[in-house]
């Protein structure tokens, strides 16, 4: 069974360095589990696909997905790194000096291999993660990874049937619907008067809402709610609970400060206080819970698991729009609830990052990524941040955020 | 296709020469990412009619490059549309030199900027103004995917 892996890999890489090459002359590829395995990767001087390649590596892509830790040891050409295109070594630089190791895995080779071809808009080739096409919208399948609608803080659309047994269980829909009432689009007026909806935040304790840093720092960028030069007085930042595409009165509260923004390199975390009652004598929503510590101790077990986003993804440039109308047909800027998976290196590494691939846009910037279980009460294990074009998003885990001096300060005085 | 700088939505074609600013055509334009944003935006997107009704989008979003100079990872903050009007420029300095033709871009929440189209198949341009209208930054426009 392993050797017929490892063959695997060989056809894969020889496939790629075909593709790096445009031919497959000048190659020297030796068994890769061999301490003197040696890869060449020869220049990039063309760029040439067949689809008899493609589905070739389609092919091999989806044998290896269950062997995604079997490493190559990669060394340059005779000293010289000449042979290797540039993206290669940056990825080798990086996975070495972050890993401390010289080897490179056949879910890194494919990784590489998947961003290098998807520039050349090889869309539908298939990566290691779960074998299928990661996208910023990870997977561009409304059925494998939906961004649902809601309506009062439930789920308003038909479910798919991959999640439809996950989220229509009692306790699921308890906790979604706890979620969703907690999850909030943060808004400011310009100078012009204009609202400009920025990213999600959410209830973390009473009276306190959490986002992201670049959140606050657009409404903040000194710290604190910056002033309209006119009237000398703090802009108006608001958080709306509703917003949502049954058209559901609106739920705002006003943003009355910054608590703190934590400044690089710490996680990517604004904390803003919110009025506990509106105008309209609506009380603040319910703080979620955030798991404290990480929830399991080998990281391996994280990946996989199921989790849903919740949160306010806009129409985005930065997406194919026919990638959007598939996953999002054509409604955005309200609240939504996208289940997906944390993938791969989830919980590795030095800043303890948490991956996953449920749909997202932009304004989805500070939405919580919640542990998808049958348990009513939600856990709010990551803070979501950023995206990666066919590649994957980013959260930063909540207990560490929770380790940030000033993060816990506020929020054991808020008890 | 580098070099394309203006894409006609109606008839799909690229025009050889810039657009009589008493025609209509439509543009969907873009600047690369921008590392020193252009007031709060790290990328503008053009999208509209020429002399006519126009969106511009509005991307406050910073990210790290790839080695091909593409945005890899980004944040996801909104993108926020904002209606705006390109408006032909008739003044003696700017009337079809080489048959380029600016427009002005009038809108909220943007800072002063003009758009060239230039004749040929060379790149549009955007232009960044001060209050007196002096330029203060060009970069160079790319058709939008």
């Amino acid at each position: 069974m392993m050797r017929l892996h490892l063959e695997h890999i060989v056809v894969v890489v020889v496939t790629i360095l075909t593709f790096w090459r445009g031919t497959a002359s000048g190659q020297e590829v030796v068994n890769p589990s061999s301490k003197k395995s040696t890869i060449i990767v020869p220049t990039m001087d063309r760029f040439d696909i067949t689809a008899d390649m493609l589905m070739r590596l389609r092919k091999n892509a989806n044998d290896l997905k269950s062997d995604t830790n079997l490493e190559f040891p990669i060394h340059t050409n005779a000293g010289s790194k000449e042979g290797l295109p540039e993206s290669v070594l940056k990825y080798v630089a990086q996975q070495s000096s972050a890993r401390k190791q010289r080897t490179i895995t056949a879910a890194q080779v494919l990784e590489f291999a998947h961003d290098d071809l998807s520039r050349y808009k090889v869309s539908t080739l298939e990566g290691p993660f779960g074998g299928l096409s990661p996208e910023a919208i990870i997977i561009t399948d409304a059925d494998k990874r939906p961004a649902l609608l809601t309506c009062k803080a439930r789920i308003a659309e038909s479910i798919p049937t991959l999640w439809y047994k996950k989220l229509t269980q009692p306790g699921t829909k308890k906790c979604v619907q706890t979620v969703l009432s907690s999850v909030g689009l943060v808004t400011y007026q310009d100078f012009d008067g204009l609202d400009v909806p920025v990213g999600t935040g959410w209830v973390i304790a009473p009276g306190i809402v959490i986002t992201n840093r670049h959140v606050a720092l657009t409404f903040a960028p000194a710290g604190k709610i910056m002033k309209n030069p006119v009237t000398d007085k703090p802009i108006e930042v608001t958080i709306n609970f509703s917003r949502e595409w049954c058209g559901a009165p609106d739920s705002e509260f006003r943003v009355t400060d910054v608590l703190h923004i934590v400044p690089e390199p710490g996680p990517d975390v604004a904390i803003l206080r919110a009025e506990l009652k509106n105008t309209a004598g609506q009380t603040l929503p319910q703080p979620l819970k955030v798991v404290g510590a990480r929830p399991f101790m080998n990281p391996k077990d994280l990946v996989a698991k199921t989790v849903f986003i919740a949160g306010f993804p806009f129409q985005d440039s930065r997406n194919p729009a026919d990638a959007q109308k598939k996953v999002f047909a054509d409604i955005y800027g309200v609240k939504r609830c996208a289940p997906g998976t944390l993938v791969n290196d989830s919980g590795k590494g030095p800043t303890d990052m948490l991956f996953h691939d449920c749909s997202t846009l932009g304004g989805n910037s500070g939405s919580p990524v919640v542990a998808l279980t049958e348990d009513e009460t939600p856990i709010v294990w990551g803070l979501h941040f950023q995206g990666s074009y066919k590649d994957r998003n980013w959260a930063w885990p909540l207990w560490k955020i929770v380790e940030v001096d000033q993060i816990k300060k506020i929020l054991d005085n808020s008890k | 296709m580098a070099s394309m700088s203006l894409l006609v939505l109606s008839s799909a074609a690229c025009l050889a020469e810039p657009p009589n600013p008493s025609e209509k055509a439509m543009i969907q334009l873009t600047t690369v990412y921008l590392e020193t944003p252009i007031g709060r935006a790290h990328r503008l997107g053009f999208t509209g009619e020429l002399g006519g009704a126009g969106i511009v989008s509005i991307d406050p979003n910073t990210g790290s490059l790839n080695a091909f100079g593409d945005v890899k990872t980004g944040t996801e903050l909104v993108i926020v549309p904002a209606r705006v009007s390109f408006l032909p420029v008739h003044r003696g300095e700017t009337s079809g030199k080489d048959g380029d033709r600016l427009y002005d871009v009038v809108g909220k929440q943007l800072p002063r900027m003009r758009l060239l189209i230039r004749s040929g198949n060379r790149p549009a341009r955007l232009l960044v103004l001060d209050d007196a209208g002096k330029t203060l930054r060009v970069v160079t426009l790319e058709p939008a995917p």
